[in-house]
């Protein structure tokens, strides 16, 4: 495990954001407020069919703002889809971009806003600390719990010449304001809350894992694991309590701030591989995961480093000073299949002929090199076999 | 499979430094390049805006303030640099430039130029007003520019229009009264010519007269000196008596009373009669006179005897000036049912500078070598006026040593036709 020098500077970058229900309202005000008239609103079908797109363009209109809706947006969404939405953006004469939605719909949304005031090629700006130019303003609403693309400085944006999702870090990715409103949480299938729901989970565990954490990280990491372990199975059983849907919005929240500024781990290095070979739900790809990869990390945790994670995940320990790993990632695969994410890799069609590249891929993604065990490319081969 | 070295992970603590947000590009997540950009443009405007010589004002439509000034607006208007933004239109224009300004504030008209005096001590100002329309908002921009220069040279040039104007009028009249002079003048030498030469010539018919006679044996028997001396008295008085009639003529024509006489004649028979009556005085210089005229020369509606008297001045002239060989005179119809008479001697020639001259009065060219003066210098300028008077046209080319070709165009004026560039007001004028 790399150790953490007390001198080393750290920083911690969160957008304004807004935590409560009916945020979604204030989209009109905000965007006026940047000085926006014109602006771009990204969002995708399912969230325009559950009427949230909607509510957001009545509250940008209430506020003079002309809108461009712009929804050709798929999961996982494409480079081309970000070109398409930039060359919308600057037909419309926009001066801001409003999203609506999940992961795809705010990733999608950030790329948009990447090309507008860069120019070029969205796939050019892959890799850390690449963007020259601020974003225009970014107003997002999100509409799953999960993904915290609204206050992350991340954005995921898969290249369908190569079939691999590539990662854009920057902290001039960091949306200008998030409107997270639990309400618009209750129109979530099952599926969907618990794919989500399971992706906070990871954030906040391969944060509370990185070996950029720090203490404020810990904090908000610790407290978003604490959260989806209280209100996930809530959210399921009662998809329109509006109690629960807060407490997993707030755990996302927390698990976003922890990990766009500690960044990740080789659960979302693998995950990323995954996702852009076969196309395949992230947040399901993280879940099947992260038992294995901490199988693989939890043995360079400090003794009281595993004691926080274990008692965040409501492990009951009793004075203990150690726990042991198999416990940890025990309580992680109950709890999934608790929530009825059962399947492996394999049933979801990967083949063991996939995995040497699969590996390779991986390894050569950012969130690996904060990984607090550093793998060679076996290592990462036997994790995916062992999630086979 | 590549197994990872220490140093290659060295590479991911690099990465992972830029990934926790210590990039160089991680400080940027602002706008403050661009806004740093725009203030920067907004101060080169400011600078243009403020080193304009003119007065600028910008006022909203919405409510008649003054939305933005330039340093000549508050200098001009005697408002503190920077307090004009914001005030009330009313509040700093004079009353009469408003009743301008005020429709344009209100919508009625898009653009005016008008006059006015502004600040202490008041300076004249020309001031355009426009709409223009900005960031959503409406405005009339307000240009004032100084035309204190521009009224003072327009006066000055006023005044000096006005001076040369009575200047002209003070030359024209005092030119006027000298013209008048000049024809009294003139009237009074052509009226002592006229009646001197009258006088003049009675005497000389007498001189010539009796000498003639004398000399016809009429008054007795002569020695031969006697008769030679006699000549010598005869002669010299024909010769006064040919200058006197010259001096005569032109005199009359200086009074512009030419009659032309119009009849329709033979044009080669004239000019035949005409080298006739020279073949003598040719002779008598020694000098051969030839002519080459039509067969079938026209017969042409024009003025006989001035057509006689041109081509004798002519003629004689050729044969004044020409010390050898002799006058040649060819006659041609032309293709307008007139004729052209040319008049070709072997002269000593006319320099192209001295071309001019010959049509004066009172002019000579120097006669050749050894040969004396004749006449007074008045045959040419005669003939000039004569030709005009019957629409005729006399021009001349020389060659210093070879000789000059005079050429006389006369037009047939056809019958009942009049003079051209004589417009008499008859029925013809409209």
């Amino acid at each position: 495990m790399v150790t953490r020098s007390v001198q080393e500077m750290r920083k911690f970058v969160a957008p304004e954001f807004v935590f409560g229900v009916d945020a979604r309202g204030l989209a009109g005000r905000y965007t006026a407020n940047f000085g926006a008239k014109k602006v771009l609103v990204v969002s995708d079908p399912g969230v325009c069919e559950a009427g949230w797109t909607d509510a957001v363009m009545a509250s940008l209109a209430d506020a003079g703002i002309e809108t461009t809706l712009y929804t050709d947006v798929t999961p996982n969404p494409r480079s081309h889809e970000a070109m398409r939405g930039a060359e919308e953006y600057r037909a419309h004469g926009c001066q801001a971009v409003v999203a609506v939605g999940g992961g795809s719909p705010m990733d999608c949304a950030k790329g948009i806003c990447v090309v507008v005031s860069n120019g070029g090629d969205i796939l050019v700006y892959e890799g850390v600390d690449r963007i020259p130019i601020p974003m225009p303003p970014l107003v997002c609403v999100p509409t799953t719990a999960g993904t915290a693309a609204d206050v992350s400085q991340f954005c995921i944006i898969t290249d369908e010449h190569r079939d691999v999702k590539i990662a854009l870090v920057s902290k001039a990715l960091v949306p200008d304001v998030a409107l997270i409103d639990a309400e618009t949480l209750v129109t979530m299938p099952a599926d969907l809350t618990a794919a989500t729901g399971l992706d906070a989970l990871v954030h906040a565990v391969e944060a509370f894992s990185s070996n950029a954490s720090w203490e404020i990280t810990d904090l908000c990491a610790l407290r978003a694991i604490e959260g989806v372990f209280r209100w996930l199975e809530p959210c399921m059983d009662d998809p329109l309590s509006i109690e629960s849907r807060t407490g997993m919005a707030l755990a996302s929240l927390e698990a976003g701030l922890a990990f766009s500024n500690a960044s990740l781990g080789a659960t979302h290095a693998m995950a990323h591989a995954l996702g852009g070979k076969l196309d395949l739900p992230h947040g399901e790809c993280n879940a099947l995961l992260l038992e294995h990869v901490l199988n693989f990390n939890l043995p360079v945790f400090s003794a009281g480093r595993r004691v926080q994670l274990a008692r965040a995940m409501g492990i009951a320990i009793d004075s203990a000073t150690d726990v042991e790993p198999q416990a940890i990632s025990e309580r992680l695969h109950l709890f999934r299949h608790g929530i009825g994410v059962v399947d492996s890799l394999s049933s979801l069609g990967v083949t063991r002929a996939d995995l040497p590249l699969l590996a390779e891929t991986a390894m050569g993604d950012a969130c690996m090199v904060t990984n607090p065990r550093r793998p060679q490319q076996e290592d990462i081969e036997a994790i995916y076999e062992a999630a086979f | 499979m590549k197994r990872r070295s220490e140093s290659d992970y060295a590479e991911w603590d690099e990465l992972r430094a830029r990934v926790i947000g210590l990039g160089e590009n991680s400080a940027q997540k602002s706008y403050y390049p661009e806004l740093v950009e725009q203030m920067a443009e907004q101060e080169r405007f400011r600078a243009l805006l403020d080193e304009v010589p003119d007065l600028i004002l910008v006022v909203s439509v919405t409510d008649g303030s003054v939305a933005d000034a330039n340093d000549a607006a508050a200098r001009v208007l005697g408002v503190p640099k920077g307090d004009l933004a914001g005030r009330d239109i009313h509040e700093v224009l004079p009353e009469a430039l408003l009743r301008s300004i005020d429709p344009l504030l209100a919508g009625e008209g898009m653009r005016l130029v008008a006059e006015s005096t502004l600040g202490t001590p008041a300076i004249a100002y020309e001031i355009s007003a426009r709409h223009v329309d900005f960031g959503g908002g409406h405005y009339v921009v307000v240009i004032g520019r100084d035309i204190t220069e521009r009224k003072r040279t327009a006066k000055l040039l006023e005044d000096h229009r006005r001076q040369l104007e009575f200047e002209v009028e003070r030359r024209t009249a005092a030119l006027s009264e000298t013209v008048i002079h000049l024809r009294e003048a003139a009237d009074v030498r052509n009226r002592f010519l006229a009646k001197m030469s009258h006088e003049l010539r009675t005497p000389l018919n007498s001189i010539i007269g009796f000498s003639g006679v004398m000399l016809q044996g009429h008054a007795g028997d002569m020695t031969e000196e006697a008769i030679r001396q006699l000549s010598m008295i005869n002669d010299s008085g024909k010769h006064l008596l040919t200058l006197i009639n010259e001096v005569l003529n032109y005199s009359r024509i200086e009074q512009g009373s030419i009659e032309v006489d119009c009849e329709s004649f033979n044009g080669g028979d004239v000019v035949r009669r005409a080298v006739h009556m020279l073949e003598h005085e040719a002779k008598r210089r020694g000098l051969v006179l030839t002519e080459r005229i039509c067969d079938e020369c026209p017969v042409i509606y024009s003025d006989p005897g001035k057509v006689t008297q041109v081509l004798t001045n002519l003629i004689e002239n050729g044969l004044k000036y020409s010390s050898a060989g002799g006058v040649t005179v060819h006659a041609d119809p032309d293709d307008r049912g007139g004729i052209v008479v040319k008049v070709i001697d072997t002269g000593q020639g006319i320099a192209a500078s001295d071309i001019d001259i010959i049509w004066h009065e009172f002019r000579q060219l120097p006669r050749p070598e050894g040969a004396l003066s004749e006449g007074i210098g008045l045959g040419l300028a005669i003939s000039a006026r004569l030709a005009e008077a019957i629409g005729a046209e006399l021009t001349v080319e020389s060659q210093v040593g070879v000789g000059s070709t005079f050429t006389f165009r006369v037009p047939n004026l056809e019958e009942g036709c009049l003079l051209p560039g004589r417009r008499p007001a008859g029925p013809e004028a409209q």
